[in-house]
Formats: C-alpha cells, sequence, structure tokens
C-alpha cells in the first residue's frame, strides 16, 4: 500500500512542489497583510519571485529521471514522452503566466492570485500524467476551480463579475457533462483505469452495448469542446475575455485548451490499425471531431473579422486556433486509410502536429495577451482597436513584438506559426483521403480569412497615427514575458527539430 | 558560404538598425554599405559559378545527372525532419535510366526541410539584378524619406533579404518561405510612405498575395506528399531531387494538372497574368519610389522564377497539354490589355505599372514557347524589365520630388528644364520600348522568336505590343518632355537638373541596358546550360507531350504522337 503510494508520488514530484508552494500561499498570504489592509512595500514582487522559483524547482525536478517504475500499466499516473511535453508547455505557460500577473492585481491578492496560478499549471500536468478517470476528472477539476477563483480576483467590477458568473456557470455544466460521459464508460468497461479501458475495448470485452460507448464519448467531447472553446461551446468566450482582465484572458486563451486537448488525446487514445467493425473510441469520435474541427474554424474567424474590442478579437482568433487543432486531433484519431496502392511510406501523425501547433499558438497567444497587459494603463487602456492607433511611433518595441505576434498567428514565416500550420497542412494532407484533404483545404481558406484580421491590427498600430502622442509606459515584467514569447516564437522557426523530434515519440 | 552570407549580410544589417536606431543619416549609410556589399557578394558568387561550370564540379551529390534543376553551388543544412519514410525492406529506390541508387536507405530515411541555398547561372542573373536594384533605391530614397526614415530602411534591407533568398532556396519550403516573407517589409513600404491611398493600396496587395499563395502551400504540401507516397526520393523538399525523381517516373496528367492549378495561384498572381493583375496599377502606384522599384523590378520576377524554377520543371506533362493554351493566352491578353491600359493613363507612374503587365506578358509568352529560344528569352526579359522598368520608376520618382504631380496634362516640355533627366528618360524608354542595340529588344525578340515556333498565333498578337508598347512610351515622352514648357503652377523651391546621387542610381542601369542590348553574349552563356535541362523536359513542343506516367512504357525521348493521334 504505502509502496504504491510513494511510488506513484514519485512520479508526480514537480506537481507535489507547485501544489505546495501554492498551499504555502495560501497559508501565508493572509498573515503578510496588516489587519487596516495595509500591505508591505513589494509585495507582489516577493510573490512573482516566490512562484518563478517553485516553476524553477518543477522544472529541474522534470529533468531528473523518475525512477523506473515495473511497468503493470495498472498505476494512476503514467509518465510518457507526452507528460514531459505538457510540462514543458506548463512551466513555459507558467513563466509567462507569472510575469503577466505580477502588478495586475492588487498587490494584497496577489498571493491568492498566485497560489491560483499554480494549482492551475499542476493540475494541467496532472491531466497528462493521469491513468485513471477519476484522476483525470480530478486534474480537470484542479483547473478549473481555481481558475473562478483567478477570474474574480483579477478584477472585481461589474465586467469581471458577470464574466466570472458566466465561466463559472457554463463551465460547471461542462464539468458535469464529461463526468456523466465518465460514468458510462466505467459503466461499459467495468474500470476506470485508461490502460485497462483501452485494452478491454481492444478486446471486444464489453459489458454493454457500443450504443452506450457512443453517448459517453458524445457527452465527453462536449464537456471538453467547452474547454477548448470549439463551436458550438464557444459563445462563453468573447464576453468572458472581454469582460475580465488580461492576465485572466491570458489564461483563459491558452491553459483550458492544454487541459481540454490533452484530457482528449488521453481519453480518446491512439487509434488501432484495425480489423472491420472493431470498436474504437478514437475511430468512432473522428467524424464528430471533423465537424467541429470545421465549424470552429469558419465561425471563429468569420466573427473575428467584425470584432472592434481586442481581447473580443482574439477571443474568437482562440476559437479559430482551436479549430486547426481540432483538425489535427480529428486525423490523430482517424486511422489512415491503408488501401492505396502507395507504399504505406511516411505520413505526418496528426498528434506531432496537434501538439506542435498547441505549443506554438501558447507561446503566441500569450505573447499577444502580454503584450496587451504590458501596456494598458487605467488612464490610456488599450480596449479598442482605435487604442493600438499609432503603436508603431508610441511604443516602436512593443509594436515591433506585436507585429511579430501578430504574424505568428496569421501563419507567416519567419515565425513558427508557419511551422505549425505547415505541419498541420502536412499531416492532414498525408491522410490520403477526402476527410484529410477537406479538412486541409479549409484549413488553407480560413487561414486566408484570419490574415486579414491579423493583419488590419498590424495595420492600425504602424500606418494609422496616434491619437495621443505621447509614448506609452511599459509595465516591465509582462514586457519581458512578451519579449520571451516573441523570441521564442522566431527561434522556434529556424530551430523546431528539438520539439518535433520529441513529439515525434508521443503515442508512437 | 557566400550563398548563406548574401541572404545574412542584409537581414543582419535590418536587425542591427532595429536594434541599436541611429538616426536617418546612419540608417541610410548602413543601407548603402550593406547594400553595396550584398551587390560584391552577388559578384562574388557568379564568379564562383563560372569556376564551377567550367570545372563541372559539384561532386558534393549523388543525383542523377540530367534531372531539370540543377544548382552548381550548394550549401545544405538540415532545418526540421519531418519523420520517416518507412520502406518496406527490400525495395531500392533507383533511377530506372542508369540504375544509379538515389537513396539506399530502406528503412527510416528522414524526411527534411532543409535549408537549401543553391545557384545556378538564372538564379545569379536575378541574384545581381536584386542587388544592383537595392542600391539604386537606397539612393533614390536618400532625400526623399525624412519620415521614420530608419524604419524606412530596415524595411528595406529585410526585403532586400527576402527577395535574395527565394532566388537561392532551393528548398521548396524554404523558397515559399522567403516568398511570403517578402509580403511582409513590402507592406509596410506601401502602407507607411505610400501615396495618398497607401493604405487601402497595402492591405489590397497583401490580402490579394496571401490568398494565392495560401493556394500554392497546399499545392507543395499535396506535391511533396505525393511525391513522398510513392517513394521516389528520400528528399521530397529539395527542388533538384524531386525534380530528377520526376523526370524519371512522372505523376500522372490529371495530377499534374491538378498540382500546376495549385501551384501556379500564388504566382500567376505574383507575375502577374491577365485577370490577376488587378492589385499591380494600385500597389505600384502607391508605393514610394524605392518600394515600385523593387516591386516591379525584382517582386513581380518571383513570380515568373516560381513558374521556371518550379512548375516548368516538375510537371511538364500538365505545362505543354494544359499550361501553354491557358497561361499563353493569358500572357497575350496582358500584353495586349496592358498596352492598352498603359495607353489610356494620365498619370506616369500608373502608366509605368500597366507597362509592367504588358512587359511581363512578354516574359510569360517566351517561358511557354517551351523550347530554348523562348525561355531564354524569357529570362533575359525578366532581367530587362527589372533594369528598364526600375529605371522608369527612379525617373519618374525623380520628377515626382520635383513638381509633387506625375500628371500628363501638368507637365510639358521638361526637356527645356532638365536635359539630363530627358536623356535618361528618352534612353530608358527606349530601351524598354525594345529598341534595337538597347536590351528589350533582345529579350521581347527571343521570346517572340520561341513563341513564333511554337504557335505563330501567339506571337502575332504578342508582336502587337511591341508596337504598343512604343506608342505609349513615346507619346508619354511627346507630352511631357517635348513641346512647350509646362510646369504646375506651386513649385517648391528651384527646379534642378539631375544630381550626382540621383545620377548614380540610374546611371549603372543606363549603362546595363546598353551592354545588354549590344553583347548579351555572357548572359545568354551564364544561363545557356539551365535553360538546356529545362527544354529537354520538352522534346518537342506542342502538338506532341513529353511523357506521363500512362506513357511511361515508351522509352525516354521517342516522339508518342503518333499513338497519341
Amino acid at each position: 500500500m504505502f509502496q504504491h503510494l510513494t511510488s506513484a508520488i514519485s512520479q508526480v514530484l514537480p506537481e507535489v512542489v507547485l501544489l505546495a508552494a501554492a498551499c504555502v500561499n495560501l497559508a501565508v498570504g493572509p498573515f503578510l497583510i496588516g489587519d487596516d489592509g495595509a500591505v508591505p512595500k513589494g509585495l507582489q514582487h516577493r510573490w512573482g519571485v516566490w512562484s518563478l522559483i517553485a516553476l524553477a524547482i518543477a522544472a529541474w525536478l522534470q529533468c531528473v529521471p523518475t525512477p523506473v517504475v515495473e511497468a503493470t500499466g495498472l498505476a494512476p499516473f503514467l509518465s510518457d514522452p507526452l507528460v514531459s511535453f505538457v510540462r514543458l508547455v506548463t512551466t513555459v505557460t507558467g513563466v509567462v503566466l507569472v510575469l503577466i500577473n505580477w502588478n495586475q492585481t492588487a498587490e494584497r491578492d496577489s498571493a491568492e492570485s498566485h497560489a491560483c496560478l499554480l494549482f492551475i499549471l499542476a493540475g494541467a500536468n496532472l491531466i497528462a500524467l493521469a491513468n485513471d478517470l477519476v484522476i483525470l476528472f480530478l486534474a480537470l477539476e484542479l483547473v478549473s476551480i481555481p481558475t473562478y477563483l483567478f477570474l474574480y480576483v483579477a478584477r472585481r467590477d461589474r465586467f469581471g463579475q458577470e464574466a466570472m458568473l458566466k465561466y463559472f456557470l457554463l463551465s460547471v455544466f461542462s464539468s458535469a457533462l464529461v463526468l456523466y460521459g465518465l460514468s458510462f464508460l466505467y459503466g461499459v468497461a467495468g474500470t476506470t483505469n485508461l490502460t485497462a479501458l483501452h485494452q478491454v475495448l481492444k478486446n471486444h470485452q464489453l459489458n454493454a452495448l457500443p450504443t452506450m460507448l457512443l453517448v459517453s464519448i458524445v457527452t465527453i467531447v462536449a464537456g471538453l469542446a467547452f474547454r477548448i472553446t470549439a463551436v458550438p461551446f464557444h459563445f462563453y468566450a468573447p464576453d468572458v475575455f472581454q469582460g475580465t482582465a488580461n492576465s485572466a484572458a491570458a489564461l483563459l486563451s491558452f491553459v483550458p485548451k492544454v487541459a481540454g486537448f490533452i484530457a482528449l488525446v488521453r481519453i480518446l487514445g491512439q487509434p488501432r490499425i484495425t480489423v472491420a467493425d472493431h470498436w474504437s473510441l478514437a475511430e468512432k469520435s473522428s467524424e464528430m471531431l471533423f465537424l467541429l474541427a470545421i465549424a470552429t474554424m469558419f465561425v471563429g474567424n468569420l466573427l473575428a473579422l467584425l470584432q472592434k474590442n481586442v481581447r473580443r478579437l482574439l477571443a474568437y482568433s482562440s476559437i479559430a486556433h482551436a479549430g486547426y487543432m481540432l483538425v489535427g486531433l480529428s486525423v490523430a484519431v482517424r486511422a489512415p486509410q491503408i488501401n492505396d496502392d502507395a507504399t504505406s511510406a511516411g505520413s505526418i501523425g496528426g498528434l506531432p502536429a496537434l501538439l506542435f501547433y498547441l505549443g506554438v499558438y501558447g507561446v503566441t497567444t500569450l505573447g499577444v495577451f502580454a503584450l496587451i497587459a504590458s501596456l494598458a494603463h487605467p488612464e490610456r487602456p488599450l480596449e479598442t482597436r482605435d487604442d493600438l492607433a499609432g503603436l508603431g511611433q508610441t511604443h516602436p518595441a512593443g509594436a515591433f513584438l506585436a507585429a511579430v505576434l501578430l504574424f505568428g498567428l496569421t501563419g507567416l514565416p519567419p515565425t513558427a506559426g508557419f511551422l505549425g500550420k505547415l505541419t498541420l497542412f502536412l499531416s492532414a494532407w498525408s491522410h490520403g483521403t477526402d476527410f484529410g484533404r477537406t479538412l486541409a483545404i479549409c484549413l488553407a481558406i480560413n487561414a486566408a480569412i484570419a490574415a486579414w484580421y491579423y493583419l488590419r491590427l498590424i495595420g492600425v498600430m504602424y500606418l494609422q497615427p496616434s491619437r495621443d502622442d505621447t509614448r506609452r509606459a511599459t509595465g516591465v515584467p509582462a514586457f519581458v514575458g512578451v519579449s520571451l514569447c516573441a523570441v521564442s516564437s522566431i527561434a522556434l522557426f529556424f530551430a523546431p527539430d528539438w520539439l518535433w523530434q520529441a513529439l515525434q515519440r508521443v503515442g508512437g | 558560404m557566400l550563398l548563406l552570407s548574401i541572404i545574412l549580410l542584409p537581414l543582419l544589417a535590418a536587425i542591427l538598425l532595429a536594434l541599436l536606431g541611429g538616426g536617418r543619416t546612419v540608417a541610410r549609410w548602413v543601407a548603402l554599405l550593406t547594400a553595396i556589399g550584398t551587390l560584391l557578394i552577388s559578384l562574388g558568387i557568379a564568379a564562383q559559378l563560372t569556376t564551377a561550370r567550367e570545372g563541372h564540379a559539384l561532386a558534393t551529390t549523388d543525383r542523377p545527372v540530367d534531372g531539370p534543376v540543377q544548382p552548381k553551388l550548394e550549401w545544405r543544412r538540415t532545418w526540421m525532419t519531418l519523420g520517416h519514410l518507412n520502406q518496406p525492406s527490400g525495395a531500392v529506390l533507383a533511377d530506372n535510366e542508369s540504375g544509379e541508387v538515389i537513396a539506399k536507405g530502406i528503412n527510416e530515411t528522414p524526411i527534411r526541410l532543409e535549408f537549401y541555398l543553391g545557384a545556378d547561372g538564372i538564379s545569379v542573373l536575378m541574384l545581381a539584378l536584386t542587388a544592383i536594384l537595392t542600391v539604386s533605391a537606397v539612393l533614390i530614397s536618400w532625400e526623399s524619406i525624412q519620415d521614420r526614415a530608419t524604419e524606412f530602411y530596415i524595411c528595406l534591407l529585410a526585403l532586400e533579404a527576402g527577395m535574395l533568398g527565394a532566388f537561392v532556396a532551393f528548398d521548396l519550403i524554404l523558397f515559399y518561405v522567403f516568398f511570403e516573407f517578402t509580403l511582409i517589409p513590402l507592406f509596410f513600404l506601401v502602407g507607411i510612405w505610400g501615396g495618398v491611398q497607401r493604405q487601402f493600396a497595402a492591405y489590397r496587395f497583401f490580402i490579394y498575395t496571401l490568398a494565392g499563395s495560401v493556394i500554392t502551400l497546399l499545392g507543395l504540401v499535396a506535391l511533396v506528399l505525393k511525391v513522398m507516397e510513392s517513394g521516389l526520393t528520400a528528399t521530397p523538399f529539395s527542388i533538384p531531387d524531386i525534380a530528377a525523381a520526376l523526370k524519371a517516373q512522372p505523376l500522372s496528367e490529371q495530377w499534374q494538372i491538378g498540382l500546376l492549378l495549385a501551384l501556379s495561384a500564388g504566382f500567376v498572381i505574383k507575375v502577374p497574368l491577365f485577370p490577376f493583375h488587378t492589385w499591380l496599377p494600385l500597389a505600384h502606384t502607391e508605393a514610394p519610389t524605392a518600394g515600385s522599384v523593387l516591386l516591379a523590378g525584382i517582386l513581380l520576377k518571383l513570380g515568373c522564377y516560381g513558374f521556371l524554377r518550379i512548375c516548368l520543371p516538375l510537371l511538364p506533362a500538365a505545362i505543354a497539354g494544359f499550361g501553354v493554351p491557358v497561361y499563353a493566352t493569358m500572357a497575350v491578353i496582358g500584353i495586349v490589355y496592358g498596352a492598352l491600359g498603359a495607353l489610356a493613363q494620365s498619370d506616369i507612374k500608373k502608366l509605368v505599372a500597366y507597362s509592367s503587365v504588358s512587359h511581363l506578358g512578354f516574359c510569360m509568352l517566351g517561358m511557354f514557347a517551351l523550347n530554348s529560344e523562348g525561355i531564354t528569352g524569357a529570362v533575359m526579359q525578366m532581367v530587362n524589365h527589372g533594369l528598364s522598368t526600375g529605371a522608369l520608376f527612379l525617373l519618374v520618382g525623380m520628377v515626382y520630388d520635383r513638381y509633387h504631380t506625375r500628371e500628363l496634362s501638368e507637365l510639358g516640355g521638361l526637356a527645356t528644364r532638365l536635359p539630363l533627366l530627358s536623356v535618361c528618360m528618352v534612353f530608358i524608354c527606349l530601351a524598354s520600348a525594345g529598341l534595337p542595340g538597347l536590351n528589350g529588344f533582345v529579350g521581347e525578340l527571343l521570346a517572340l522568336i520561341g513563341m513564333f515556333k511554337a504557335n505563330p498565333i501567339y506571337a502575332a498578337i504578342g508582336a502587337t505590343g511591341v508596337v504598343l508598347g512604343a506608342w505609349y512610351l513615346l507619346d508619354m515622352l511627346r507630352r511631357a518632355f517635348f513641346g512647350p514648357l509646362k510646369e504646375p503652377a506651386l513649385v517648391h523651391g528651384p527646379i534642378l537638373d539631375i544630381n550626382m546621387r540621383e545620377a548614380l542610381a540610374v546611371v549603372p542601369l543606363m549603362i546595363l541596358c546598353l551592354w545588354i542590348g549590344v553583347f548579351p553574349k555572357p548572359l545568354l552563356d551564364t544561363i545557356e546550360d539551365d535553360v538546356r535541362v529545362v527544354v529537354k523536359m520538352y522534346p518537342q513542343t506542342s502538338p506532341t507531350k513529353p511523357e506521363t506516367a500512362d506513357a511511361k512504357r515508351t522509352t525516354e525521348g521517342t516522339l508518342i504522337s503518333a499513338d497519341r493521334r
């Protein structure tokens, strides 16, 4: 018993560190604030540095090879290359989010908001680690529940509360949907262990009709589609992004997507190269994901064309990007056709393409939100597109980085966004079916549509004169985050191989 | 290494300027020195190429020697290993002609994107042209760009790096990367420093071109995967390798046509061929002088270059069977339509812009003759149009700097006021109109001869473009430069004739025009080999067709026209 526990904990040490650090925040935080609400000087810097230290220790522990556990496959946690990738992503995300959050919240709340961030990051890691439906659900909730609090702490005016409430209600509803679906899955397979579950499905040892499985997949995908803002579960996103603080919008634009996609990958699993009427969760869900992908891309991009508020626009853009990633997922979960005359030569997997895009998108979108957080100021807000006018002159460095990041979202070279789109194209087309080709063509059309609204943002910054010619002030920590994101976006373009090689091993 | 440094030099200069800042004076000197340095490097590459050609030395590849794309200089590094080509064991990929093994990897051959730079005669000509025109572009912006000058030169240098990169890239994706990248600096050049309608022009140009090139990307992806699927080569992104493999084992004609349509979408817009030219007049007119020079001189060539480098060598059956009637028709319409459009203009710059549509039509017409005269003519026309239209834009810019108008109705008799500038203008107009002894003649003549051999009707219609060209150019000269002096009422400052700096920008181009017109042999020698290997793909043009997969049984080189009919 204890042996099991210690072996399990040894696998999740980095997450334990994050959770412990967050608990310290919550335990110590209140005592640093005086009874009259007086705050010691520089409190937010302390908590910021503390979070960075926690992340650094966690990162260091990730690099230390974990003791090999005997591979029973029934352990609650399972380390594989996907986990390393997710940990890498959450570490980078964590650093950027901490930098964005540095001076976004009121100083007296910074302990709590940083604690929420650390909880969320640990939760995202645990989703990847989970090898059990119960743990998976708990990890998903470890992402969601602190998010509500984070949203509330970050912005407390009327709009912030409306956004928080909207997110809370719909998120709880979607969690319930996922739970409902998971219970069906358990009912059919008779086990909550994912490895065992996939084994059962593979061996046809089904307790109930496949129809039950279908119901469970539909509800699970619907519930998780809320997290990844797939159409038609996207409608909360624009309101929440617009209503909440920049730091919270940054968080929402990326972390729930990681959570949702990784959970989907874990539950649906890899497709098996199949015999005729064999039942695999992945195979049956691909039609649904296909439709979701196409709807999400088109709705996201077309509605983004109409937006004037920057964060609302970015919300729709994040919906569109979820659509691109769904392309990768639908290709990944559908076994390629092997009846062609061609040899089974080199198809490019959908899963690596999806994960690569996820990473690239994360860096770019977090960078854009970090930039907004850095430049926005109560006296000089950055809400609408017109607020950006003339940024090329009032803040040249910021405008340049923004241009790099927005071209990254467009998918133009020399940014990693180009390679992300390219690999998605390649994976979809190399599927060798009309299914894949349709997705690739829709992706191409959408890439062209999306170029228009990103370009217009850049155009506003550079081609239009500013209303107010004084230089904009810079929020330094967030700006460090922006630079980090922009540089890694370009660096990843020139040296993508290390990441791509690592991703090739995922699920392979 | 020169190949790498020719891209890196302007890029690094741009990055340094961006990081360190510096005022207008610093920026323009940095830009000028960088441009001159780049020009020297391009000459160095040309020299290396000559040596390489004489020695026939390129022992670094195991590629069969008869592929239709053969860079003489190479520099390759792995960029991204996409996956592995899993061949059923025992299969050996071999070039079925020589029996030479192309790919020895039976299992786990990596599929790589590469930083694959190379140079052959055609790309060297384009490199030199780019470098020369960039020097002129910097010189002409010396005084006229006052506002945000540092950023201007950053954009200019970044643009130069992108254009040079496109001409030395021999990896399909790398070519596309540079092809796309040029959009970004040009968007800013047009949008920030352009004319009255600059924003509209910049957006329209960007979106129009991007929409086309996304389809091209899809085509590239489909092409690469098709090649990969059929296991023809282990390096399906390298243009020379893929060309050699497709020559040995062509795709079916249906596939080729589909791929041609997708691939050419971006190129057709960039050239631009007739119905897709609508973005061009506005962008050319609104761009600042330096932008117009590079846009007309180099960027349009990227479209032609794309056809020449990718479509012609890789998809012979589609080009011969489907491409010639479609694209040659578009080119012919473009020649006449562009010329008539130019005739109707009252703005000199717009007139020059429309003349580009017409001249690029000649270029494409020559290319789709698919014989050595035609393709040689097309390449010559690419260079000539770059020189003469670049110079025309420079001169129009000089007039505009002096009078702040380009309207023909407001100008007249400038020859009395600006004698030297008028001499240059007359010279360049004659070069552009194709006067024998100047460069335009060589290109147009070769292109028309080539087309005449292939299809006299296209050539005959196209030839009217020469007449119309002389008409609109000479008419423009007559109205603006001769007759009684007419100047706009409001003129700021004294009107001085061409100065040293402007002369340095335009005179080298004039000398080159004359040199090519009188003695084109060095240029023709440079591209001879490269044209020959492409033409070999098209043993007999029109009625016959090159091999396709279904006609593969016949041995190579035999005419298959008999059984076709």
